[in-house]
């Protein structure tokens, strides 16, 4: 049991921000942008020095991220940063079939995002 | 044409079943307790149209009230869908005419003037009769036998608030209902109505209230003398209405805040506390005790919703939509508006958090709620990789012990709802009943209703009620006993 006593102006230990966590999707996709050394800002501080000045693509935006369906709760809900882990159902079974028929083109086409 | 196709989070397992039914006599794993008289009331929410935006939340889901009615040591299943006022424009239309979730400037215009409430978030048996609840609108009237919508009930016209809640309580004392509205004079309004409603039906009391700001009061705590609201940063303005989106944003600057009136009090007589940013959507219980009071919910670090996303355009972070289950004590004689915040027990659980509601209002020693167990097993062949996010287990959370006493397995593809403490009997010791609740059984594309000793949760199910389809899901669920509702 832990006990925190807040007061109007006082922050908390709690409100200290939560650590990032590198969800698989971030995973796959920082690695896929350091092998074409295209150096998204996000990721620019994880790659070695010298590595932006070898390619003028730092400047230039990456993709835009594909939405994802996620699951949370009991429920799937569209992640649009992409950032979120997938809900893969199982290869041919019924459970949730169309989901993994989707492909990312297909659901950022039926999106507005 | 009605076309589900497009929408990715609407297929398979979570596409809509858009059907009413009716299961006589359905069938049973294991024995059904012959002392269970009455049903099981469910509500929740499917699609009768798709959403005019994909992006709107499940929340706007048209109601579905569902019951599991047990007698004599039979179940039968009964499904309706909510006919609210808004239903039946979109049944007259063969469209969707309203768009997103509480936000009537994406609507189409020739429903302006129709209620816009889907009353899909929880059931009440009250004063005989049955309702749905949502909070963005009055109370749908149900007749319990045939789950027939009756229409909406303004407690003989002296509710005013154009709100309500899904979480009113029950005095289990005085059989009254302390209940309220927010943004009860109108859309983004600051005002709250509280309300203290008797046995009959009869409004006794109505106190206004104003809000710090405008914030989703979801739920709230009531004791023997006082009522607890909680605010904090899921948030609303005109400007973000008028763009489109649905009605809540999070906004991290905005503290928590808690507002404690007694319950005989004013609106001169309340008392505003402010903490840190939290999220408190559900809660367990509150208790006076001398001049202070104390407060047990499931409590967020942030925003626990995905589909109401940060105002400031950061992406929703999942590390911080994790419920903890947390004291909080007010000392009403000291001077600071600060208050003490305990963690009791450090292991997330999902927030749809119960007890033995003979205990409202006072101590209760035991909390009932389901949370994820990633140590048991996962079918991932034959239900996806859900593992670790799926609520696999019921837990009896000991507020004494300050442990998890007690644990229920559903299975290794399935994945719980919320449960529903149910007593043995009406003078059984607390903790001594059923524990119940849905679960979807992702493999076999069906729904179970489990029924659990409440004592002996390891054991596992006593009773499993296997409906052929999938059943819509539920947001809310409660026991209503043979006596309290005209079922027959």
């Amino acid at each position: 049991m832990s006990a925190l006593t807040h007061t109007p102006e006082g922050a908390a230990p709690g409100d200290a921000p939560a650590a990032a966590i590198l969800t698989r999707r971030e995973f796959v996709g920082a690695a896929l942008i350091v092998g074409a050394l295209a150096v998204l800002p996000k990721w620019a501080h994880a790659l070695p020095a010298g590595a932006g000045a070898q390619t003028s693509a730092a400047a230039s935006p990456g993709p835009a991220p594909a939405p994802v369906v996620s699951f949370h709760m009991d429920q799937p809900y569209v992640d649009y940063t992409g950032t979120a882990e997938p809900f893969i159902p199982p290869a041919g079974a019924q459970s949730a079939a169309s989901i993994a028929a989707l492909d990312d083109a297909l659901v950022f086409g039926t999106l507005r995002l | 044409m009605t076309d589900f196709s497009s929408l990715p989070a609407m297929q398979g397992f979570f596409a809509p079943t858009r059907f009413e039914a009716d299961v006589y006599d359905c069938e049973v794993e294991g024995r059904v307790p012959a002392d269970l008289h009455g049903a099981f009331v469910r509500l929740g929410g499917d699609w009768l149209y798709p959403p005019k935006d994909p992006t709107d939340a499940p929340f706007s889901q048209d109601g579905y009230v569902n019951m599991f009615r047990f007698k004599g040591g039979r179940v039968d299943y009964r499904g309706r869908w909510v006919k609210t006022a808004r239903f039946k424009a979109d049944q007259a239309a063969n469209r969707q005419l309203f768009g997103n979730y509480r936000n009537p400037f994406t609507d189409d215009p020739s429903v302006k003037s129709v209620a816009r409430t889907v009353s899909n978030t929880t059931p009440l048996a009250f004063a005989g009769k049955l309702f749905t609840l949502k909070e963005d609108g009055l109370p749908y009237e149900i007749d319990p036998k045939t789950l027939d919508t009756i229409g909406q009930w303004d407690f003989h016209g002296d509710y005013k608030s154009e709100t309500f809640t899904a979480h009113p309580k029950l005095d289990p004392v005085t059989g009254e209902m302390i209940t309220y509205g927010y943004e009860a004079t109108g859309l983004l309004s600051q005002d709250l109505f509280l309300y203290t409603i008797d046995k009959t039906g009869k409004v006794t009391r109505e106190v206004r209230l104003k809000m710090p700001y405008v914030s989703m009061v979801h739920d709230i705590a009531v004791t023997r003398k006082h009522v607890i609201l909680p605010v904090f940063g899921y948030t609303s303005n005109l400007e973000r209405l008028r763009a489109g989106k649905v009605h809540w944003g999070w906004d991290d600057s905005k503290p928590t805040w808690f507002g404690i009136i007694p319950r005989d009090g004013e609106a001169k007589d309340i008392r505003w506390f402010k903490g840190p940013r939290r999220a408190i959507i559900h809660t367990f219980n509150a208790r006076s005790v001398g001049n202070k009071v104390v407060f047990e919910a499931p409590i967020f670090d942030g925003p626990p919703f995905p589909f109401f996303p940060p105002i400031d355009g950061s992406k929703w972070d999942p590390t911080r939509a994790r419920a903890l289950i947390r004291r909080i004590t007010f000392d009403l004689e000291s001077k600071s508006d600060g208050y003490t915040e305990e963690i009791l027990y450090p292991q997330p659980v999902v927030d749809l958090v119960r007890i033995d509601n003979r205990y409202l209002m006072q101590k209760q020693r035991y909390g009932y709620m389901g949370y994820a167990d990633p140590a048991r097993p996962f079918n991932q062949a034959r239900a996806g990789n859900l593992q670790g996010r799926v609520t696999n287990c019921y837990g009896r959370y000991d507020f004494d012990t300050g442990k998890m006493s007690s644990s229920f397995f559903a299975g290794d593809v399935h994945s719980l709802q919320e449960c529903c403490f149910v007593p043995r009997s009406k003078d059984a010791p607390e903790g001594d009943g059923y524990l119940m609740g849905v679960a979807s059984n992702y493999a076999e594309m069906r729904t179970e209703l489990l029924i659990a000793d409440a004592m002996r949760l390891e054991e596992g199910a006593i009773a499993r009620v296997k409906l052929p389809f999938r059943s819509t899901a539920q947001v809310h669920g409660i026991w209503v006993g043979e006596s309290e509702v005209p079922f027959a």
